[in-house]
């Protein structure tokens, strides 16, 4: 696998850049803290209440569905690079795969996973 | 020295140079995207340090690095300051498979391939900027979660849900392409491209407007940018950065537009390929640059052009628009290329799915104008000038002025009128 040995020598540069960029801001700039400026910005308001609260269930729902169909869709290319040799019967395989990625799709579009208010 | 040593050298100077390059790239696509939508709304823009305003991201830098960076006192300090890194270095990183040029432009010994006009040749190339890509969604959570805010909490979740949901898409759309390439390898697309005789855009202007739209919203550009809508989150998850910290994600933004608009050139327009001029030293490189320029272009036109969509509408659009068009490209790709079918055939059908889905926008688009200028003329009596012209009333107007409406369709049903409810 030598041709993976660049990109890892650009990964491990990037990592040094962030972290080297990270470093600098402790460094630069001035450091005058005060009580309303570590406050988090709330438009002016006194916090209510703390952040990090339960958050809507429609995220989870569309992390989930990010899951199913992701894969799938992951699982779609390499039968995509075999198309030319595969001919009809890839084509076959295709199907048979559209249709399975297209039937929860609708399950959960009439479900409503996709209406947002 | 030996060939080994050779290609680490390469690599480490390539490295170095594309992060310089990326860097700055950044820092002037800053300056220009401020030019550039300055003359869209007639202003000029920054032009005061140096001429043109040359300097303008230097002296931003500058001022940027001496801000002073705030570190919350609710932020979770370590995820707080990890957030921006992350960002950064998977921009960077993405970069790492886009090819400038060709494998032998200085020749074919080992030596001068190890020096060839991209960092990596992976066989898995478009698959890598793909996964690496993906990770982009990790920056921006962290950012909003470690922020200790309302407002970055919540667009972090919104932009997480949007790359999520635009992501499947995009996987997608690109099948049709790799279909037609037969390999994952940027450089072999581009290959292919030369081989076949065609950029693919002419195989799948379908699959290029498909993927085009799901990486701006992926990159998280107008019209997209809900994590950013300042009218209801204030920055989203930028709010409680400053500083450095503040530009690293920036920083990240314009280099995953950059990696984005690499490749559609690659993908879609064929890359560096100049045919006859591919021997004539540089040509190659400023032709891939004008095409990413182009695309670069297209993504500060855009923003200086739409407004940004609601969210209800942004994630309708992915799942419901985009998803099984992008199924519907796959299917019909395969037929073509599984029966060899010439590759104008899926061109045509793409051209005709376009055709169709711009007319149905636009009929449906006129029909709500339509009632909604009718409620309007309920509302108003006559309508006036302003409403005549074609203004559609949002619809919070229109749900505030229902009861006024159906009083007026009572009495306009009294005197025998057409009575039209949107």
């Amino acid at each position: 696998m030598p041709e993976y040995v660049p990109a890892l020598i650009l990964m491990g540069l990037a990592f040094l850049f962030a972290v080297a960029v990270m470093l600098a801001t402790f460094v630069l700039g001035p450091k005058r803290p005060t009580h309303e400026k570590l406050a988090p910005y709330e438009c002016g308001i006194e916090e209510v209440e703390a952040p990090r609260q339960r958050f809507p269930v429609k995220y989870l729902v569309t992390g989930m569905l990010f899951i199913i169909f992701d894969v799938e869709a992951a699982s779609v290319i390499p039968l995509a690079i075999l198309m030319r040799q595969l001919k009809v019967m890839g084509l076959v395989e295709l199907l048979i795969f559209a249709f399975i990625l297209i039937v929860p799709l609708v399950y959960v579009w009439r479900k409503g996973a996709f209406t947002w208010e | 020295m030996s060939d080994l040593a050779w290609f680490l050298v390469a690599a480490v100077v390539k490295s170095i140079i594309a992060i310089v390059a990326l860097l700055t790239a950044f820092a002037y696509m800053t300056l220009i995207e401020r030019r550039v939508i300055a003359r869209f709304q007639r202003r000029v823009g920054p032009n005061r340090a140096g001429p043109f305003g040359v300097f303008q991201p230097l002296a931003d830098a500058i001022k940027m690095a001496f801000k002073e960076h705030i570190l919350p006192a609710k932020a979770s300090s370590f995820v707080f300051l990890m957030a921006p890194a992350i960002s950064v270095f998977v921009a960077l990183t993405a970069f790492a498979v886009v090819p400038l040029g060709g494998p032998t432009p200085w020749g074919t010994s080992a030596i001068a391939r190890a020096w060839a006009p991209y960092i990596a040749d992976l066989n898995v190339g478009i698959l890598y900027i793909l996964s690496i890509s993906s990770l982009a969604v990790y920056g921006i959570v962290l950012a909003g979660w470690s922020s200790g805010n309302h407002y970055s909490l919540l667009g972090a979740l919104r932009s997480a849900a949007q790359m999520v949901s635009y992501e499947v898409s995009i996987g997608l759309a690109l099948a049709g392409v790799l279909m037609f390439a037969g390999t994952l390898s940027m450089v072999g697309i581009v290959e292919a491209q030369v081989h076949q005789g065609i950029w693919f855009i002419l195989a799948q202007p379908l699959g290029f407007f498909l993927y085009a739209i799901a990486a701006i919203a992926e990159v998280n550009r107008a019209p997209f940018d809900l994590p950013e809508a300042e009218q209801e989150l204030v920055a989203g998850y930028l709010t409680e950065f400053s500083g450095l910290r503040w530009s690293l994600f920036q920083m990240a933004e314009y280099i995953n537009m950059i990696t984005a608009s690499s490749v559609l050139a690659t993908l879609f327009f064929g890359g560096w390929t100049l045919g006859a001029l591919n021997g004539v030293l540089g040509a190659p490189f400023i032709w891939y640059f004008i095409k990413v320029a182009f695309f670069l272009f297209v993504f500060i036109w855009l923003r200086a052009t739409l407004p940004r969509i609601r969210y209800d509408q942004l994630m309708r659009f992915g799942w419901q628009v985009l998803l099984p068009l992008s199924v519907v490209n796959a299917l019909v790709t395969a037929a073509v290329v599984a029966f060899g079918l010439s590759w104008w055939v899926s061109g045509l059908f793409g051209l005709a799915v376009l055709v169709i889905a711009v007319g149905v926008y636009y009929l449906r688009a006129r029909r709500r104008t339509a009632g909604q200028m009718e409620l309007a003329r309920l509302d108003f009596g006559t309508p006036n000038a302003t409403v005549s012209v074609g203004v559609a009333l949002p619809s919070s107007v229109r749900l505030v002025s229902l009861p006024a409406a159906n009083g007026a369709v009572d009495s306009a049903a009294e005197k025998g009128e057409p009575v039209v409810v949107g």
